[in-house]
């Protein structure tokens, strides 16, 4: 499959992977989608918000194809800085834009959208 | 070095430059275009000699008589006339078959279709290791079975069946044995005496010859009957109708021939670099290998990395020309049908990296692609939240 330069710079150099030392709010998403391929993508994604509401640190892992990677990739990077309130508003579609998603791999930018309102909600 | 790398020998390889030199010579008018049934004027002739001499090379490298090759357009052709032709043949004896969970689709579907047209067939499962099990083909045999079909080496891991064995205990209870042996051709002795084959399929393409031709071997004595699958002419002892493409059987006809000259000196060094790149791999722990290290045929190697998606690690290596499953597979996108059938669960098949060297492969190009692989699945690794390292 043919992938934009956006999604195949993010494939190659993620930015923001690992963990986060400090306590912060954490969410973990497995998706068990059936009809997928294989048993399931796998991303972590963690937060951490200072007094003000604003996410000051964030950190992903992911296990999944590249363009689950790069949807992450991007994902902290929409984030990073933001208010929480302001991180809620981003939607698949500016992922999908952001990355050229091919409309096999939207699903991708859901998983990582889960992965935030779950974060977000702890 | 050309990127991306060609480790890909399985899916099909280049044509050898010596082979194309071969075919050229048969196309044009000052060349050998004529049509090898036109006996009655020298371009017929002449492309009737060439077409001869392609047989025999053929027949040379599996210790076959010439008049048991019959070309075909590849080797899923020959394994539909085999298994399609033996059965519509011998239908009045019996309708069962025998054949491997794993073997190739055009075995597996040939099968289907004559399950829908009223045969019964029994899909042995391999070991863990890919190997057959004599005991529970033995097991399997009935009194209405007519044939057994198991290829020589799998297409996606390279494990080497016991034709030998297989032989003895089809040709002792008076069973049919048909060999796929597309991926083994050239590559491992093949003596379909001493193998007792009945009928065993070739294609051209998987050892540097044309796509668009094969073979089948049909035996002579004592003698597998078929029912013609193509009509039209009655070429190939009418088993198989059709203008003999004298280009693509010049082509496959020097292919084996090279293939025998070469084969003893190119199975060591191939077995050399796959040595090295499994050593490499497998230094990463957390490996699982598919298949048999022992019985494998030189220059496949497959391997699972269990914390990182197969599908990533494709995209991650586009230096390197590879394949996650078997080729077919890739276009219908499920989990190979043959790691499944080793045991593998659907994450471990789905994260299967088949890597597969020819005569084209460097020791450069070995050394460059352990580094890719090493490099991006500990990359990977570090992205995964599976990886505990």
């Amino acid at each position: 499959m043919q992938y934009s330069t956006q999604l195949l710079d993010h494939f190659h150099y993620p930015r923001n992977v690992g963990y986060i030392d400090n306590k912060g709010a954490q969410a973990l998403v497995s998706s068990g989608n059936a009809g997928e391929t294989h048993s399931g993508d796998s991303v972590q994604l963690q937060l951490q918000v200072d007094a003000h509401g604003v996410i000051i640190d964030v950190k992903f892992k992911a296990y999944g194809c590249g363009p689950t990677i790069a949807t992450m990739s991007l994902l902290t990077e929409l984030i990073s800085g933001k208010s929480v309130e302001q991180a809620q508003q981003i939607d698949s579609q500016q992922l999908i834009d952001g990355l050229q998603l091919p409309a096999v791999k939207y699903h991708c930018a859901s998983l990582a959208l889960q992965a935030l309102h779950e974060a977000v909600k702890q | 070095m050309k990127l991306p790398i060609y480790l890909d020998y399985a899916a099909t390889t280049p044509v050898d430059p010596r082979v194309a030199e071969q075919m050229q010579q048969c196309l044009m008018l000052a060349g050998n275009f004529g049509n090898p049934a036109s006996l009655t004027h020298c371009y017929g002739q002449k492309a009737h000699e060439r077409v001869e001499q392609a047989r025999e090379y053929v027949a040379e490298l599996i210790n076959a008589d010439v008049r048991e090759i019959i070309w075909t357009s590849g080797a899923t052709e020959a394994d539909n006339l085999a298994i399609k032709g033996v059965a519509e043949f011998y239908q009045h004896k019996g309708k069962h078959i025998i054949t491997l969970s794993t073997e190739h689709k055009a075995v597996l579907d040939a099968c289907t279709y004559l399950q829908q047209h009223g045969f019964e067939v029994t899909y042995l499962q391999p070991e863990s290791n890919g190997l057959l099990d004599l005991d529970k083909l033995a097991a399997a045999l009935r009194d209405d079975t007519i044939l057994v079909s198991v290829m020589h080496v799998n297409n996606e891991i390279g494990v080497i069946q016991d034709i030998q064995a297989v032989g003895k205990l089809t040709r002792e209870r008076g069973v049919l044995l048909h060999v796929d042996a597309a991926q083994s051709a050239g590559k491992i002795p093949i003596d379909v005496q001493t193998m007792n084959v009945d009928l065993m399929s070739f294609a051209a393409h998987k050892i540097y010859g044309p796509k668009g031709i094969g073979a089948l071997y049909v035996r002579r004595k004592p003698r597998a009957r078929l029912h013609a699958q193509i009509h039209g002419g009655g070429h190939e002892q009418g088993l198989r109708s059709g203008t003999l493409a004298t280009h693509q059987i010049v082509g496959m006809g020097e292919a084996f021939r090279l293939a025998k000259l070469e084969m003893a000196a190119e199975s060591q060094r191939l077995l050399q670099l796959r040595d090295d790149l499994y050593n490499g791999i497998m230094a990463l722990g957390d490996v699982q290998l598919n298949g048999d290290l022992e019985a494998c045929a030189p220059g496949y190697l497959n391997v699972s990395f269990p914390y990182v998606d197969g599908e990533a690690l494709l995209l991650a290596l586009s230096d390197l020309a590879l394949s996650s499953g078997s080729a077919c597979t890739t276009a219908s996108i499920e989990p190979s049908h043959v790691l499944k059938a080793l045991g593998c669960s659907d994450r471990m098949a789905h994260n299967a990296l088949r890597i597969s060297l020819g005569r084209f492969t460097t020791q450069e190009n070995v050394d460059y692609a352990l580094g890719q692989i090493r490099e991006q699945i500990l990359r990977l690794r570090e992205i995964s939240p599976l990886w505990q390292g």
